[in-house]
Order: C-alpha cells, then structure tokens, then sequence
C-alpha cells in the first residue's frame, strides 16, 4: 500500500484529504506541524508527501528545501491557496512536482496524486 | 450585514477598477467583494443575500451585466441598486428589466463619491435570499454523501473554527497582526468548505492585505459570520453539540 505524509494545520482540510486518500487505498499520516513532520521523515519511509507551505514552527518552504535536500526521489504536492501564486512558483524552482488548491477538487485530488505516483 | 458596513459587490476584471475602489473607498464604511464572473457574483448573493450596492463589468465572460442582471432579477427576484461598468460612454443601458446607469471605466474620485451617494440613499434593510449561511454541497460530493464524515467535518469546524476565531479577536487586541494574517489564512479553507463567500472573503482580506486597527470591523464581522453558521448548524445538528 503507498504511503502518503499529509502536513496540513487545517484540521477540517486534513480530514477531508485523510478521507479521500484512504478511500482510494492509500496509507495516510498525518503532521499538523513541520517539526511533527521532520520527525515522522526520519522515522518512516513515504511515497508521497502532501505539504502546506504556511505552518506553525517550521515553514512548508523549509519543509519542502530539506525534503528534496534529504529525501530527493520523494515526490512533494504542495497544498495552497489560490492566492498564493509567487510562493507557489518559489515552491516549484525548489523542485515541488505539483500543487492542489484548497478547498481541493475531490476529482483533481484523486488525478494529481496518482499522476504524480505514477511518474515515480 | 453590520449596519455601519456597507458592502459593494464588484464583478471586473478590470485591475484598474478594482485598484480604484480600494484606493478611494473608505475600509471602515465599505466592504468591497471583487468577483472576476457574473457567475461568481450570483453564487455569492445566493449565499449572503443582496449587497448595498452591485456593479457589473458591461462585458465581462462568460456572462455578462445584462445576462447577469437578468438572471438576478428574473430568478432570484433581486431589488438591491446596481450600476453597470462599461466604457461605452452612454450614461445608461436598457435591458429587459429596465435601464441601469454606468459607471463609465476610467472614473476618479468625484464619479465615487457619486457611487457613495447611492450607498447612502440605499439605507433599506437588505433580504437574504438563502437563509441557511452554509452548505453541504461540498463535503456531500468530496463524500459521496457520507453522513458520518459530514457529521464530524461540521464537529470540527464548530470546534477548530471558533477556538481560531477567538484567537484571532485576542491578538488583535493584542496588535498582534500578523499572526492574525496567518490565522485568517488557515481558516480560510474551512469556510469555503461550507461555502460560506462572506467568511471566505473576510480571511482573504485579513491575510492579504495589511492588517491594522482599521480592520476591527472586518473581525467583528467574522466572528459574527462563525456565530451565523454555528446557530443554524445548532437547530439542523443538535447533536454536534450535546457534550459526552
């Protein structure tokens, strides 16, 4: 079963996304904070990692710089808004594969995550 | 609405436009939602009910002022002032259900204040025409209509979404406005999950635009916007609030 990393803070956003991706059978863990979620790195091994770029103790832009220093054939989706266009291009140069706006599209969710496994 | 707020509902694309309001408009008296569809304007007046004042870009896509203004009037039964934008250079345009006056592209200063006159003379107390300030939609279709993940995603909006929203009113007391940015910001995503527009675009503004003691009415106003929701999902969910 492929394991999905979600590091998310919005809690109704983590449920829905927890929601869809283990419908689709996937293995989800949960960070609700970067330092959570530089933990779990070290401990556990992922397919994918699902990240905020706006969260408390350390930045998803951190999160995203160490990820792909550290851990490079991990492939990273970056969750936004649509408002945030110049730090979603920032996110990309570092190397990002994707991004999903939030509120997501369940349909686009279920596309982009299996698109970007599948390039694995 | 707060009484003292009046809100304007701006369908443009027209950056110029919009940099126009938000320059001349006075933040404390008006609140300003910028739409870039007629599509996007109907869907939030079918949510919050009518503005103090509606203005339509004259040829925006895919559905234009007449087109919208039609829809509005002929479904929605929609009596609230609007104004059409357009660069035609007529001082009014006929349509179906009667001639609207421009607002004619390229305005300044005096054309606003007359923009303001009409917020002034519209002092009517506005009717909501969806009472309920959420919807399922989303979280029925994400769910495929779960009732358990609806039941516990309303739980943790009630939960998450008032502790923030507290949160948010302590650190602006406290002028902590930047972590009342990040707050609006994170919370965002959990309004527009229920669909409510006027919380959407109140953290919007309180994450994206400069935060300072001028926004208190925008705070006010979304915790007002949370009790709404919170009230209504009290009478269709008793049960999200009974305590174990």
């Amino acid at each position: 079963m492929q394991r999905i990393l979600i590091i998310e803070d919005n809690p109704m956003v983590v449920r829905s996304l927890e929601f869809k991706l283990k419908k689709e059978g996937y293995e989800v863990v949960v960070a609700e904070e970067g330092r959570q979620a530089m933990k779990l790195l070290l401990e556990e091994t992922f397919d994918l990692i699902l990240t905020d770029l706006m969260l408390p103790f350390v930045t998803g832009t951190q999160i995203i710089e160490h990820i792909k220093k550290t851990y490079p054939n991990i492939p990273v989706i970056v969750l936004s808004t649509s408002t945030q266009e110049d730090i979603i291009t920032d996110a990309f140069k570092m190397g990002v594969d994707d991004f999903i706006t939030k509120p997501f599209s369940p349909s686009e969710l279920s596309l982009r995550v299996k698109r970007t496994l599948a390039k694995q | 609405m707060n009484e003292a707020l009046k809100h304007i509902i701006l369908v443009t694309t027209d950056s110029d436009a919009v940099a126009a309001f938000n320059t001349y408009l006075n933040p404390n008296a008006v609140t300003l939602s910028n739409f870039a569809s007629g599509m996007g304007a109907i869907q939030y007046i079918k949510q919050i009910g009518e503005a103090d004042l509606l203005i339509l870009e004259e040829n925006i896509k895919p559905l234009g002022a007449v087109q919208t203004i039609h829809y509005l009037i002929d479904n929605m039964n929609y009596s609230g002032s609007i104004l059409i934008l357009s660069d035609s250079g007529v001082s009014e345009i006929q349509t179906d259900e009667g001639a609207f006056e421009v607002l004619k592209k390229g305005f300044d200063k005096p054309d606003l204040d007359w923009v303001l006159s009409l917020l002034s003379e519209n002092k009517e107390q506005r009717v909501e025409l969806n009472s309920k300030p959420y919807s399922l939609s989303y979280l029925s279709d994400l769910s495929d209509g779960d009732e358990a993940f609806i039941f516990e995603s309303l739980k943790i909006f009630n939960e998450s979404v008032g502790k923030n929203i507290s949160e948010i009113e302590e650190l602006f007391g406290k002028e902590h406005y930047k972590e009342v940015s990040n707050l609006a910001h994170n919370i965002k995503p959990s309004f527009e999950m229920l669909e409510n527009n006027l919380g959407s675009t109140i953290c919007d503004e309180l994450a994206h635009t400069q935060v300072d003691s001028s926004k208190a009415e925008q705070v006010d106003l979304l915790k007002k916007e949370y009790l709404k929701i919170q009230e209504c999902l009290k009478e269709d969910f008793p049960d999200l609030f009974k305590t174990v």
